[in-house]
């Protein structure tokens, strides 16, 4: 039998990016229908949907549409100026600490 | 805005430690301890917990989120005097919203700022609520204004928002298809 793994695309139903597994069967393994462009074969069982049959074409668009939905919502990342590249710096670094204790004692008591 | 999302006070606003980091010891002068290494060193033989000498800086904050009722804790921002950035162009440019890692504060929502600031958006720190004094605001951004600083704190972290913002479409869409439209829950905040 001939089967084969490829990561395609994210899988929604995580809701994080975990890549959605692609597995391939080889056609002598399994009567499937013959599937047109625009048209989703839906194989169900005891009234149960169990499968659905895409054309490749089909299955490949979807796959683009998804990348293209998550590059769309993808932050762009800012560009920081020297200005604030200083002033992260300067403020986040502390200057001369006040460690005298007569003037401590006359601030704080 | 509802305090104190958005708004700005005096605080209490630690520096993160660096090293070499001082380390406090009974009866003795600070310990110098040169790196982090020896800090793991040290975990791994089941000590921890240290005391360091950190520098604080009483300074105004803009705090941009709600507290977090479990923990009483808020994320803010510091502020940057543009009296301090190098030339008059560099204003112009944080006036105009054009240099978006420093995120101007409209001097007239800012009364209790003596001088024109501007929140510099990369340096986001966790404050608890006891460090600040929130008796008085100086001053707070509009809704819009915090949408903003927010969209660009995540920018600047490079957040990865992504596969969120396409998921939460995607239960719109489902919604709006199923013709059942809830609103959203939120978390109560103070």
């Amino acid at each position: 039998m001939s089967t084969h793994s490829a990561k395609v695309v994210r899988h929604w139903c995580y809701g994080i990016p975990v890549p959605f597994t692609a597995k391939k069967i080889s056609g002598n393994e399994v009567r499937v229908p013959d599937p047109v462009p625009g048209e989703a074969a839906v194989i169900s069982r005891y009234g149960k949907e169990r499968a659905i049959v895409l054309h490749p074409a089909d299955f490949n668009r979807l796959n683009e549409l998804e990348q293209l939905v998550a590059a769309a919502a993808a932050l762009e990342p800012i560009a920081l100026s020297e200005e604030a590249i200083r002033a992260h710096v300067e403020e986040g670094t502390p200057g001369e600490p006040i460690t005298d204790p007569a003037v401590l004692a006359e601030l704080f008591g | 805005m509802h305090p104190p999302l958005g708004h700005c006070y005096w605080a209490v606003a630690p520096f993160a430690p660096t090293a070499p980091f001082r380390m406090y010891q009974e009866g003795a002068a600070p310990k110098d301890v040169a790196s982090a290494e020896s800090f793991t060193e040290a975990a791994r033989k089941g000590m921890s917990e240290f005391v360091l000498l950190t520098s604080v800086k009483t300074r105004p904050v803009l705090v941009i989120t709600g507290v977090l009722p479990e923990h009483e804790e808020v994320l803010a921002l510091r502020l940057r005097r543009l009296e301090k950035l190098a030339t008059d162009a560099a204003r112009g440019l944080v006036r105009d919203g054009k240099d978006e890692a420093l995120f101007y504060l409209q001097p007239e929502r800012f009364p209790g700022l003596p001088v024109e600031n501007a929140a510099i958006v990369t340096s986001l720190m966790r404050l608890p609520l006891s460090a600040i004094d929130r008796r008085t605001s100086l001053g707070s951004l509009n809704e819009n204004e915090v949408r903003v600083l927010h969209e660009r704190v995540a920018r600047a972290h490079e957040l990865k928002l992504d596969v969120m913002i396409v998921e939460k479409a995607r239960r719109l869409l489902e919604t709006a298809q199923s013709g059942t439209a809830q609103p959203a829950r939120r978390r109560p905040r103070t």
